[in-house]
């Protein structure tokens, strides 16, 4: 307890701490491609535990005798060893051909040589991370690794995102498909979203581990691959602080136009009582208003950095705070932040020693809403001016059912609040034990807890301190004031009198793991490692909410202002619990590192699923051959060549509390009383599902390693999948959730890095990443085609039988074989009368990225396009502008006549087929006609999401070795960043890389365009200082 | 170090002990949800929705037998019964989800429940909710999952005395005939019958009280729901007529299934009141409030939206505007309309709101789905709700549309109009003219008048005009030498606005007009031939005020047709129907499709062996009782009868 006490202590006053330690030899070690220090190299004296690591510049101090040696090593470099002659002794690294540079932290924490690994595994450093400026480090991913896509929920700062790697594996649209998360060897709860908690300037690097085998160990939770997270480590040496700012514009692109000719109405006649433009064509004079561009505003992002780092060969300690606010281009639409991070590490002695983390988030924000009533604001109508100059709420009109008059959307974006706060605390302690050589036990507790709350009110729009006679109605005076009758008063949804509501949640996973590993060095340089460990994993949430509305005293919005207070469907509690367990362990041999076999083995335990279905057990096998060694057939322009490959089983559980039947308290049944609860279904046999996986790959290097390739083959079948369907009740259930159906993914990644520059001055890199996914629902209980997700009018994000596991799915034409679509004899076409026709598919030929950094000294440029063929995408804001009448492309062909591209049926053959001809009878293309015959039919918002992107360009000058002599600057660096600068799509709508909720799990909502928040482009000056 | 070394090995130990006990893991069972209930909690909720299944049926039914309409004239849309029949894309028809989930779990939970305390009263209401809930929907659907639909229980004597209960039920249900539902019905009522006359299961000792909380219908009593079953008994059995088994034992089996009830001291309208000083919901699903259980399964009422069609506002109930230049300064709701319920059941309302164009105060109609002026709205339209009357004392409202109205399970009427039916009926096969089948008519429409609260009709008065209405209405509507099926069916037409009965005639007659060409007995059922009197209609107190029915009272043909606008794709083009649109009997909706959410995707096999597989054909089907059986029915287009 005392020394964990040090330990805080020392981590609080870090700052305060001078490390004088007595100097025997000191150094600078530098590398001899480029003259610049190694960071980080560790030093340690010859066969004793005394060592240390040089600092920011290279340096290094260690006490040491005459004679003794030193060896001095760092990951991708030659080890070297100098023996201790005189006090001041510096060190010139050179790059380890053979080594390479890799060593990468896998599954539960292992380092390993990434030479070793025989499955893929990618990594991105701190500066792929933060050059794109992006708050959630998972958006920077997007292009840079291959296999990864990330799709985004729009350009607010609340939009959430969503990353999948290999395709969807379940079709369940309660199973997430996201991969798991580990920060500094802690798992994390929640997905892309959730990880915008975690500042990308403390990342060190991330590694993302694809395939089953390479996540096989940490069980279920790693079944869609895991990203690990590792932030930048404890050094020790003397205290740096390093402080950064950056400040953005951000400005909405590819706003989406609409018709500017039309006014409100219907049948082309002026309606006063309607939105849209289905009205008549405004006079040549009449006001315009483009009220979609005056929605939206100019977004603003400031965010603020200090990191601390020092310690000396006992404590080494990382310190930071950042504090952000970002204001999007929604009004009233914001995200600050504020977070700490602490991590420390002791070495209580030879054998022991301590790590403990902390990072603690705080965020508060209020969403960007719905935005879609801006698309159908009708033209001649200023969606700007939301109040009367008295400041009371404009209304647009007064409707008949006077509740349903509209407002601007503006006066909810101004005039009502609501706050959203969360507290993020992420901890983390870990304790390393080695009682004798190669033998290590590691034990590791974390705790990621969220806390949420919610605080809003609307403010009323009618007022009902005032109750109008029946008589008023209809008159010029009722149509102007906010007073309703008495009958209005009794029937209105009173949330427009005013509303308060709250809601508070809570969420905690407590994971807990230890292990013990063994590394055997056999005679003839043959290696073995032996690995053991259990885990155990609880989980759980509760929520709860309180509303009420109608307030009494005008201008006082408090729950204790309402005169209708908490109904019970306003009251309510919700609890969530799962817990898991599972032993592991791992035998992995090698030859020199040129060949090696690995195996594992898991079991696991759940409690979602009945006991008798526990433990569940899968393997995995892994081997490669570095036959370019074996075989020696390396030489000056080939390097390296590796063949590596993988088969596992990883296994999924089901979701909590489908064992019974539930049933529902009717509280607003005239007389109450319960019954069953349609929404919860009841599966007490669940068994897991299981992916199987099999992974093979190729890596080659040339002209010294200049040249790198890597290319991967990979096949996952996920059988026996849990899935929550709808069945006909008369079987019982609404919902049902049970084992069936098997997806398969297969594709191919290609990962090409060339280095076209390699000096000292002067490098110009360039990575180019290719991923392609099939992912293919390739069965389902007979008679099943489909599983479907998000419904969107009447398009489904779905999973179809033989097809695609991101289908869509809804209403076409009937079609002749050849796919031209059926018109009848008066031009019209002809609808199909069946409703789940594939009409689309969400997955795309393949993605890309292509990353390219350029250096002239203290000159760097870094530029990011990245891209996709194929995917298409449901357009279902444009299916609203159609509906409207405020489609752009309204202005040329309402009321013209058309004829429509398709074949009329003009007889049968011989054989009994149907002949066609060319349609060529024109027809009106009048709002009836687009209704009944274009709106209605879902393929017609099916749209190509093919795009390339410039994702972000670079300019960034490092002043540090302009400044370093002359001040105590040790960092001076400026960057100057644009994102989006560039996008190339045949995408009609504002964001090829949409999806309409990132948080929903199966086949999930990518490729999905629901109103979303339009993409925005970014113009960010950054400045970082260091002491 | 030691100490250290000891630690580690307590945590893995505790680990390894933790994660091998069972214990540890039993978690699963959510605490917000209870997993078993007492039959107390569960009874009020199923008389509850057997009050919703007649609500959803009417909601539907009220606008595909073409009694109301809408203000749009969309082919496609959420609503198909008020659009153009494109139901292939409309999920979720509630009443499948009611009688299969909402009640039929329900009552198979209730009964477990009450044969584990022997409450004998529960399950004999229980299983009495069951058989109505399946009349309703095998006339609705047609073939239905019957005996492997979940907690299906062949027969509740034997249930309840048996020790086990095999469970039945598949996921993937077998659809059973129509015929072989009804036979389940007809037994099944009888047993009710018999074990309602059984003491050992309505004065069992065991027997639980039920109170108005549990049981708002019938506040437990089981001689009431006995005679509630009776009711029902005569209700499956008019479906015999007119085609399917239309003989004299019949007729005279359903009239003496109607007398059963009508002698039962014990008989009592079931009917679900709502209360203002209720608890949970207090307004009636009709009412203005338009209240809506669990939104995402159930419907609200649009009356707020909906318009009277041409063929029951003003065929039927006599509805018409007065010419502006005569009324600009009366403001009449009585006399506008032949029938004097007219006024009860809705309220006339003005015009647009216009200085030039005023419009007085008039009954508007509308021919169905054709979409209305441009220059009118919905609020020109009467009030369906019956409250809105500018300047006029409100007059007793429609007992449905009242917010603190009531939803009629069954109602004295309709027993009635039964019992004429086959009167009328049995007097055809008999081969005689009956007199009594038109006693019973004007007895059954007397019955439907006094709910609404109309006064007796006095041709002689001055100083009333609904009397004097109600005398004009009898003399033209019910005119002894007039009388035919047709006043009959017109009549419970009128009389069944707004439950489900009143589109069940109307396909039980196929939508009999001359428009379809099809006749029972050489007679269009649904053609109004006598709409007004051919006088000054509004002559009481102040003859000034006066006007006379319109001409084109006199000259239209007044026939059921189809609505405008039907979804191109199903109804409009010959090779979908036949070859004569306007003759074909199977040119009308008899059915609702399969939900295409569920069973169009976990049945399929069953679907497709009935042809009901996304097929808009299977809409055309008619019902077992529809189909033509006898000569009696006689069709224009016999071709396309099948």
């Amino acid at each position: 307890m005392k020394k964990i006490s040090l330990i805080i202590a020392v981590l609080c006053m870090m700052v305060q701490l001078g490390f004088a330690q007595s100097l025997t030899v000191t150094g600078v070690v530098t590398s001899k491609d480029d003259g610049q220090p190694v960071i980080g190299a560790s030093i340690l004296v010859k066969g004793t535990t005394n060592g240390t690591i040089t600092d920011f510049d290279g340096n290094y101090t260690i006490t040491a005798d005459k004679g003794q040696t030193l060896v001095i090593s760092y990951v991708g470099m030659k080890t070297q060893e100098i023996v201790v002659k005189n006090a001041m002794q510096n060190v010139v690294l050179v790059t380890d051909a053979e080594v390479l540079e890799e060593v990468v932290v896998t599954a539960m924490g292992v380092v390993q040589e990434k030479k070793t690994l025989n499955f893929a595994v990618q990594s991105v450093d701190n500066e792929a991370i933060t050059s794109s400026k992006s708050s959630n480090f998972v958006s920077a991913l997007q292009g840079q690794i291959s296999g990864v896509s990330v799709t985004n929920a729009g350009g607010s700062p609340n939009s959430g995102s969503q990353i999948i790697i290999r395709g969807i594996s379940s079709v369940n649209s309660s199973q997430s498909n996201e991969p798991l998360f580990i920060l500094d060897g802690m798992p994390l709860s929640g997905g892309a979203s959730s990880m915008n908690d975690i500042n990308p300037n403390d990342i060190e690097n991330i590694t993302v581990l694809k395939g089953a085998a390479a996540s096989a160990l940490y069980g279920q939770e790693g079944a869609n691959g895991v990203i690990m997270v590792t932030t930048k480590r404890n050094s020790s040496g003397k205290v740096t602080v390093t402080a950064n700012a950056s400040l953005q514009l951000d400005t909405p692109m590819r706003l989406i136009e609409t018709q500017m000719m039309y006014g409100p109405g219907a049948l082309g006649f002026y309606k006063q009582q309607t939105g849209g433009g289905w009205g008549p064509m405004l006079a040549a004079n009449a006001p315009r208003y483009n009220n979609v561009k005056n929605y939206f505003q100019n977004g603003f992002y400031h965010k603020y950095d200090l990191n601390v780092t020092g310690g000396n060969d006992k404590f080494q300690g990382f310190a930071s705070a950042n504090f952000s606010r970002n204001d999007g281009i929604v009004p009233e639409d914001y995200l600050q932040k504020v977070g700490i991070m602490l991590k420390g590490t002791y070495n209580i002695s030879k054998q022991v020693s301590i790590t403990m983390m902390a990072n603690v988030n705080n965020n508060q924000y209020r969403g960007a809403g719905s935005i879609s009533s801006i698309y159908s604001w009708p033209i001649n109508d200023d969606i700007t001016n939301y109040k009367n100059e008295d400041g009371s709420i404009r209304f647009r009109y007064m409707a008949d059912e006077k509740a349903n008059s509209p407002i601007s959307p503006l006066w909810s974006r101004y005039m009502d609040d609501g706050k959203n706060r969360s507290l993020r605390t992420m901890l983390m302690g870990s304790i390393s034990y080695k009682p004798i050589k190669g033998l290590e036990f590691t034990g590791r507790i974390s705790y990621d807890s969220s806390n949420y709350s919610y605080d809003g009110y609307s403010v009323p729009r009618f007022d009902d301190s005032v109750v109008l006679d029946d008589s008023f109605l209809g008159t010029t005076e009722y149509l102007t004031n906010p007073y309703l009758t008495q009958s209005q008063l009794d029937k209105i949804d009173k949330d427009l009198l005013g509303s308060y509501s709250y809601s508070a949640s809570r969420s905690g996973l407590l994971t807990a793991n230890v292990m013990g590993s063994y590394h055997l060095e056999l005679p003839k340089e043959f290696n073995m490692n032996f690995m053991v460990g259990a885990e155990a994993r609880m989980y759980e949430s509760s929520s709860s909410a309180l509303a009420g509305r109608d307030f009494i005293i005008p201008g006082v919005y408090s729950l204790s202002n309402v005169s209708e207070s908490i109904l019970n469907s306003d009251n309510s509690v919700g609890h969530r619990q799962k817990r898991n367990a599972g032993v592991f362990g791992e035998i992995r041999g090698d030859y020199k590192g040129l060949a090696s076999l690995s195996v594992t083995g898991r079991w696991d335990w759940s409690s979602t699923l009945l006991y008798e279905h526990n433990p569940y057990f899968y393997p995995s096998v892994t081997a490669g051959i570095i036959w370019s060694e074996i075989f020696g057939i390396s030489n000056n322009w080939f390097n390296y060549g590796k063949l590596r490959g993988n088969w596992a089983m990883v296994g999924k559980d089901a979701q909590p509390y489908l064992y019974d039947r539930k049933f529902k308290q009717q509280t607003t049944f005239p007389d109450g009383g319960y019954s069953s609860n349609p929404t919860m279904s009841v599966a007490s046999s669940l068994s897991p599902e299981i992916s199987t996986s099999w992974e093979i790959g190729l890596e080659l290097k040339f002209f010294q390693n200049r040249t790198r390739f890597d290319v991967a083959y990979y096949s996952t079948l996920a059988d026996n999948q849990i899935v929550t369907v709808r069945v006909s009740p008369s079987a019982g259930h609404i919902l049902m959730t049970r084992n069936e159906g098997t997806v398969k993914n297969h594709g191919v990644e290609i990962q090409f890095d060339q280095d076209i520059f390699r000096k000292k001055n002067l490098s110009w890199t360039v990575g180019l990443n290719i991923g392609l996914n099939r992912g293919v629902l390739t069965k389902l209980p007979e008679g099943l085609v489909e599983l479907q997700g998000g419904q969107y009018g009447d398009i489904f994000a779905s999973a179809f039988l033989g097809g695609s596991t991101t289908a869509l799915t809804g209403k076409d034409y009937e079609r002749t074989a050849d796919g031209q679509v059926v018109v009848d004899a008066s031009g019209y076409p002809k609808i199909s009368p069946t409703k789940s026709v594939l009409i689309g598919n969400r997955e795309s030929l393949f993605s890309g990225g292509i990353n390219t950094t350029f250096r002239y000294k203290g000159f760097s440029v870094n530029m990011l396009f990245d891209g996709r063929l194929g995917g298409d995408i449901a357009n279902v804001t444009g299916r609203g502008l159609w509906s409207n009448g405020m489609h752009k492309a309204l202005e040329q062909y309402r009321g013209r006549q058309v004829v429509w591209d398709g074949v009329v049926q003009t007889g049968i053959d011989e054989a009994g087929n149907p002949i066609y001809e060319k349609n060529v009878t024109p027809i009106t293309l009048d709002a009836t006609t687009i209704s009944n015959y274009y709106y209605n039919v879902s393929s017609n918002f099916i749209e190509d999401g093919s795009y390339i992107r410039l994702a972000h360009l670079t300019l960034a000058y490092d002043f540090t070795d302009l400044v370093k002599n002359r001040s105590k600057l040790t960092n001076f660096k400026c960057s100057l960043t644009g994102t989006n600068l560039f996008l190339l799509t045949r995408y009609t709508g504002s964001n090829p890389l949409a999806n309409a909720s990132p948080s929903a799990g199966g086949t999930g909502a990518a490729g999905v365009d629901n109103y979303s928040v339009p993409m925005t482009r970014g113009f960010n000056f950054s400045l970082t200082l260091g002491f | 170090m030691k100490k250290l070394s000891t630690y580690i090995m307590v945590v893995l130990v505790t680990f390894f002990s933790m994660i091998s006990c069972e214990k540890w893991l039993d978690v699963n069972t959510s605490p917000d949800n209870p997993t078993s209930v007492t039959p107390d909690q569960i009874l009020p909720v199923l008389v509850f929705y057997t009050s919703q299944l007649e609500y959803d049926h009417a909601e539907y039914g009220v606008y595909l037998s073409q009694c109301l309409t809408t203000g749009g004239r969309s082919q496609t849309g959420s609503y198909a019964y008020k659009q153009g029949w494109e139901f292939l894309s409309m999920n979720r028809h509630p009443q499948w989800r009611r009688h299969y989930y909402d009640l039929g779990v329900n009552i198979f939970v209730l009964t477990e429940e009450a044969k584990k305390n022997n409450y004998r009263n529960y399950a004999l209401i229980a299983r009495t909710m069951r058989l109505h809930s399946t009349l309703m929907t095998t006339d609705l659907f047609g073939g239905i999952p019957l005996r492997e639909s979940y907690g299906h229980i062949e027969d509740l004597e034997e249930y309840w005395y048996a020790d086990f209960y095999e469970d039945k039920s598949k996921l993937q249900p077998v659809y059973e005939s129509q015929e072989d539902v009804y036979a389940w019905l007809e037994r099944e009522v009888d047993k009710l019958l018999d074990l309602y006359e059984d003491t050992t299961w309505t004065k069992c000792p065991t027997n639980q009280p039920i109170n108005e909380k549990m049981d708002r219908i019938y506040q437990g009593d089981l001689g009431k729901w006995a005679a509630f079953t009776k009711a029902l008994k005569a209700r499956m059995l008019i479906r015999k007529l007119p085609n399917w088994d239309n003989n004299a034992k019949a007729c005279q089996e359903i009239i003496d299934a109607v007398d059963a009830v009508l002698n039962d001291p014990n008989w009592q309208e079931p009917l679900y009141h709502y209360y203002a000083d209720g608890s949970g919901e207090k307004n009636a699903p009709w009412g203005p409030m338009q209240p809506v259980i669990n939104s995402w399964e159930s419907r609200a009422n649009l009356l707020s939206s909906a318009i009277p069609s041409r063929f029951f506002g003003h065929y039927l109930l006599g509805m018409y505007n007065f010419s502006p230049a005569n009324v600009k300064t009366i403001s009449p709701k009585i006399g506008l309309s032949l029938d004097p319920r007219a006024s009860r059941m809705m309220s006339p309302r003005g015009g647009a709101n216009n200085a030039n164009q005023e419009m007085p105060l008039a009954f508007r109609y509308l021919d169905n789905n054709k979409g209305m002026d441009i220059s009118l709205k919905a609020t020109n339209y009467p009030d369906l709700y019956g409250i809105a009357t500018e300047g006029l004392s409100i007059l007793p409202q429609n007992p449905y549309t009242k917010d603190d109205g009531y939803v009629a399970i069954y109602t004295k009427e309709e027993l009635l109009f039964i019992k004429a039916e086959a009167e009328y009926w049995l007097s055809i096969n008999q081969g005689r003219t009956g007199q009594d089948a038109y006693e019973t008519t004007l007895l059954a429409v007397d019955a439907s008048m006094e709910r609404y609260g109309v006064m007796a009709a006095d041709s002689t008065s001055t100083a009333n005009l609904e009397a004097k209405t109600h005398a004009w209405f009898r003399k033209i509507r019910l005119a002894k030498e007039d009388f035919s099926i047709a006043t009959i069916m017109q009549q419970k037409y009128v009389a069944m606005y707004l439950l489900s009965e009143q589109w069940t005639d109307v396909r039980r007659y196929n939508h009999s007009s001359s428009t379809n060409g099809i006749t029972y007995n050489g007679i269009f059922v649904y053609d109004v031939n006598k709409v007004h009197v051919e006088e000054n209609i509004y002559k009481l107190n102040n003859p000034n005020k006066f006007t006379k029915a319109p001409e084109s009272f006199f000259t239209e043909t007044k026939s059921l047709t189809r609505p405008y606008n039907l979804y191109e794709a199903y109804w409009t083009t010959a090779i979908n129907f036949g070859v004569n649109a306007k003759f074909s009997p199977n040119a009308w909706v008899h059915r609702l499709n399969y939900d295409p959410e569920t069973e169009d995707k976990y049945n399929v096999e069953q679907l497709q062996s009935l042809g009901a597989y996304k097929n808009p054909d299977w809409l055309r089907k008619r019902m077992v009782w529809a189909r033509k059986n006898n000569d009696y029915v006689m069709s224009a287009d016999a071709i396309e009868w099948e």
